[in-house]
């Protein structure tokens, strides 16, 4: 990395729902105050990625004030079917939302060293013009805030910049919070861990520490990288030089 | 901070509430590996385990801090026995000899496992010997028939009779819950349930017994884990969990991960807290909306320290006030004087780095509690925007009812008193969204408002009164509407309608167009709605007092009219004057000054602002009901002085 590639965007919605994995996991979904460094990776994964590089976030900034909403919802209940109809039962649940969200981000990204089959791929200038664009763009696919029906929106900003709700409210903490998980082709190790952290907000702003540098974490389960190669990736014959120059308009 | 760490807390702070028997019969803090019990027997040890004596224990009495494992705490219909004070069929070794059921004697095989392990562990007591050396012997149903406390047929088996307090009667007496207590000559903490030293004995033994550690996501530290959280949060027949894990075969939590205990893990420590420190509040300071059968709505605000906070979802008589001895208020000045004061008096407890939580907890299933709302916020910021609420959302009422002490014969009186200040969320709501239902004997009306829609709309008044939102539109046009049809509804509703609908407009406009709306006359105002509704009361008094000097009594044109008059009022008003004819005869010259007033109102109107079809804005309320206090407080005065009168001639 000879530059500094660091993106700066925001993210906005109606709803967001970062939930809590102590209440996540008896289905009441109940979301966190702020958004987690996984939720916000996976946005800017949404917007854009390749398995060359590894997004990093460096900072959040909170917007708008912190509110919430609970609403009655009927999820899908997978264990049976009804009698009559074979239809799928339901069961009932409140989830609960934060609501009118909107987060500045700064990130930028890394080589996946766990990845030597795309070492050619690492071009710096390309992955950080084609990732300013695509925020531009608002994404390659769309965006979500935390749940898959919190739909979200990405525009470019300058990070810091316009009037925040808590510009000047001083230091909050949330206490102990989901931080990140680390999966196995970022880490190397066969493993999947969950890392948390106590985030402190200063004046809006949120400085994530790295996913090295935590240092709460616990090992859940095995797992295996997912491997890239030419049956699901048709990018690799491009790094060839031998290799066919594929033409936009064939 | 996240909830269940702010619960923690809370019990951290409260320690010293920690198995403190409570004077209101409320559930006290709970010792951490405890659960809370009704005894129905009491029997007497000495320290060899020998029988003394057995009681029945009375209702007020029962109330029990029993020694429990998590099994047990959360058990159904498997065997979980406590670990001390159990059921019959638990500490009875004799129990299959007396009673003729299916339960066999694994229940109290399994018992005494439990306490034997106790008794053998480091943290043993004698007295927990005692009663373990006694319950060996195994003639525990034998003893207590012999006192006379059961009763057997010809066939010896235990019958159904209960002997004991009414009130605290088993279901069966195959049911009862026995309690003991090991005499020592000369020691007076004999009740081993008050006992804090065994209650810490064995939390500690019970630690011991568990091996599972695992990092705790609430503290962040390698702990003792456990996978099973409490029930019985909003009451003891609540079955529904914050905290649970059942869905194995959906994709609640399957996905990514493969098991629930791969998602989170809790110290036993931590959740045993802040389900504690839950419990307890609930209890003691919770607001409970609907029906405990089909689960209630609670609205819980408490400080971390347990400083004494108001009440948010009361009145302001209610809420901050309290119990104070109301003195009369009758104008704005002094409310909002009293109302400063009120709220300094909280303000010396909660101070800008006391740190006050609310929290809403509702089901949508009987199995699993959520958080249906969650707040934190700094005393000081907590006091400004409850005393926002109490200033804003204020009008003069007199629906309220309040204890007054007892009569003669030991009834609780009550009276209507009349108040300055906000409505509680539940009068709103039923006033605005309640349907009428009549008594089938009295035949007479009110409105009743659905669990389901309460919950609804108080979770909806919650963020005006915490978060200074805006009044919902809906509400307010709603008790418009309902206040401008009086004939509908019993007169004493209709006047608490009326009133509540006036703080309601005056706080919606106040939020809106910042205008300030004053609660007494204001003859200077020019609001086109504002007249008309001074007219509309005036054309009402004309003909109640006309009514009045026959002695007849039926709804008013004005007040049959009055939604007809909201709509367009100069086609209505029409309608009004015409039928006021005959009652301004009636009158002759006692009318006049009224007469004379409706005109000089009148004639404040612009014509093409009195000829114009627009239909009447909120604004109108209040100034029927302005006009309408005139009058009613000049008869007030009339009678008062024609009394003073009597006295007088009397003498």
């Amino acid at each position: 990395m000879k530059k500094e590639n660091s993106v700066e965007f925001k993210v906005s919605g109606r709803y967001a729902l970062f939930s809590d994995p102590i209440n996540r996991i008896g289905g009441e979904k109940f979301s966190y105050q702020v958004p987690t460094y996984q939720a916000l990776k996976g946005i800017l994964e949404s917007v854009y990625w390749k398995p060359t590089l590894i997004w990093i976030i460096d900072e959040v900034r909170v917007m708008n004030l912190i509110k919430t909403q609970s609403q009655n919802i009927r999820p899908v209940n997978f264990s049976g079917t009804s009698k009559g109809t074979g239809t799928p039962l339901n069961t009932l649940s409140i989830y609960t939302y934060l609501t009118n969200v909107e987060y500045q981000v700064k990130a930028h990204f890394e080589w996946n060293y766990n990845r030597p089959n795309l070492e050619k791929d690492r071009n710096e200038n390309k992955h950080y013009i084609v990732a300013k664009r695509m925020i531009n763009r608002g994404g390659r696919r769309d965006v979500f805030l935390g749940t898959r029906e919190c739909q979200a929106y990405v525009e470019p900003c300058k990070f810091g910049e316009g009037e925040g709700a808590y510009d000047h409210y001083g230091s909050l903490s949330f206490g102990l919070m989901f931080h990140g998980f680390d999966y196995p082709d970022e880490t190397g190790e066969d493993k999947l861990t969950a890392r948390l952290w106590s985030p402190v907000m200063n004046n809006g702003y949120i400085k994530f520490l790295r996913p090295d540098e935590c240092t709460i974490k616990r090992e859940l389960s095995s797992m295996k990288p997912k491997v890239f190669d030419e049956n699901n990736f048709s990018g690799l014959e491009e790094f060839e030089e031998e290799g066919d120059i594929i033409e936009l308009d064939s | 901070m996240n909830w269940i760490h702010k619960l923690y807390d809370t019990y951290e702070n409260c320690k010293s509430e920690v198995g403190v028997a409570r004077t209101d019969s409320k559930t006290p803090l709970l010792p951490l590996s405890h659960t809370i019990v009704n005894s129905n027997i009491e029997i007497v040890v000495d320290i060899h385990g020998n029988f003394r004596r057995a009681r029945n224990v009375s209702k007020s009495e029962a109330m029990t801090i029993a020694p429990c494992t998590e099994d047990s705490a959360s058990r159904g219909n498997g065997n979980n026995p406590h670990t001390l004070f159990d059921k019959l069929q638990y500490v009875a070794g004799d129990y299959t000899s007396f009673f003729n059921d299916k339960r066999d004697k694994k229940f109290f095989i399994e018992y005494i496992k439990l306490l034997e392990a106790w008794s053998n562990s480091e943290y043993k007591d004698e007295k927990v010997i005692a009663v373990l050396n006694y319950l060996k012997k195994e003639r525990l149903v034998a003893d207590l028939i012999s006192e006379k406390l059961l009763e057997v047929d010809e066939n010896s088996h235990v019958t159904n009779k209960w002997f004991g307090d009414k009130d605290n009667k088993p279901m069966k007496t195959s049911d009862i819950f026995v309690r003991f207590i090991v005499e020592i000559p000369g020691d007076v903490n004999c009740r081993l349930w008050e006992n804090t030293d065994i209650l810490r004995k064995y939390h500690n033994h019970y630690l011991n017994t568990k091996t599972k550690y695992g990092l705790c996501y609430i503290q962040g530290n390698n702990m003792l884990t456990t996978l099973k959280h409490q029930s019985k949060i909003r009451g003891n027949g609540d079955s529904a969990k914050l905290i649970s894990a059942n869905d194995e075969n959906g994709f609640t939590y399957l996905g990514r991960f493969s098991d629930s205990n791969q998602v989170v893990s809790i110290a036993y420590e931590t959740s045993q807290k802040a389900h504690n420190a839950l419990k307890w509040l609930v209890d003691i300071q919770g607001q409970k909306f609907g029906n405990p059968k089909d689960g209630q709505k609670i609205i819980v605000a408490w400080g971390t320290k347990n400083q004494t906070i108001p009440q948010i979802l009361e009145d302001t008589q209610g809420g901050i006030f309290g119990k104070e001895e109301t003195a009369i208020v009758s104008t704005e000045k002094e409310f909002a004087q009293r109302l400063n004061k009120a709220i300094a008096g909280y303000g010396c407890d909660l101070d800008t780095k006391a740190e006050i939580v609310i929290m809403g907890l509702d089901a949508a299933t009987t199995g699993r509690l959520s958080i249906a709302y969650y707040r934190e916020l700094y005393g000081t910021d907590f006091l400004n925007r409850i005393k926002h609420w109490h200033s804003t959302c204020i009008w003069q009422h007199s629906y309220k009812i309040i204890a007054d002490g007892f009569d003669e014969k030991g009834k609780a009186k009550f009276k209507t008193i009349s108040f300055i200040g906000a409505p509680s969320p539940k009068d709103i709501a039923t006033i605005a969204l309640g349907s009428p239902r009549e008594n089938s004997k009295t035949q007479k009306k009110h409105l009743e408002l659905k669990d389901s829609l309460l919950k609804a709309t108080v979770e909806r008044l919650l963020p005006c009164i915490i978060d200074g939102a805006k009044l919902p539109y809906d509400l307010v046009n709603s008790v418009v509407n309902r206040v401008s049809n009086p004939v509908s509804m019993e007169k004493w509703e209709w006047e608490k309608a009326l009133t509540i609908t006036c703080a309601l407009v005056k706080k919606y406009k106040y939020d809106k167009l910042k205008e300030v709306w004053e609660m007494a006359l204001d003859e200077n105002q020019k609001d086109r709605s504002y007249i008309f509704g001074r007219l509309l009361a005036i054309a009402q008094q004309i003909e109640e007092y006309a009514l009045y000097t026959t002695g007849e009594k039926r709804p008013t044109n004005a007040e049959r009219l009055m939604h007809q008059f909201k709509l367009h009022p100069y086609k209505t008003w029409g309608i009004i004057t015409d039928k006021l004819g005959p009652y301004i005869a009636r009158l002759g010259s006692k009318g006049t000054g009224l007469t004379e007033l409706m005109t000089q109102v009148n004639s404040m109107i612009p014509y093409e602002e009195f000829t114009s079809p627009k239909k009447l804005d909120d604004s109108y309320i209040l100034g029927y009901y302005c006009q309408r206090q005139v009058f009613i407080d000049e008869k007030n005065i009339r009678i008062q002085a024609n009394a003073i009168k009597k006295l007088g001639q009397a003498n």
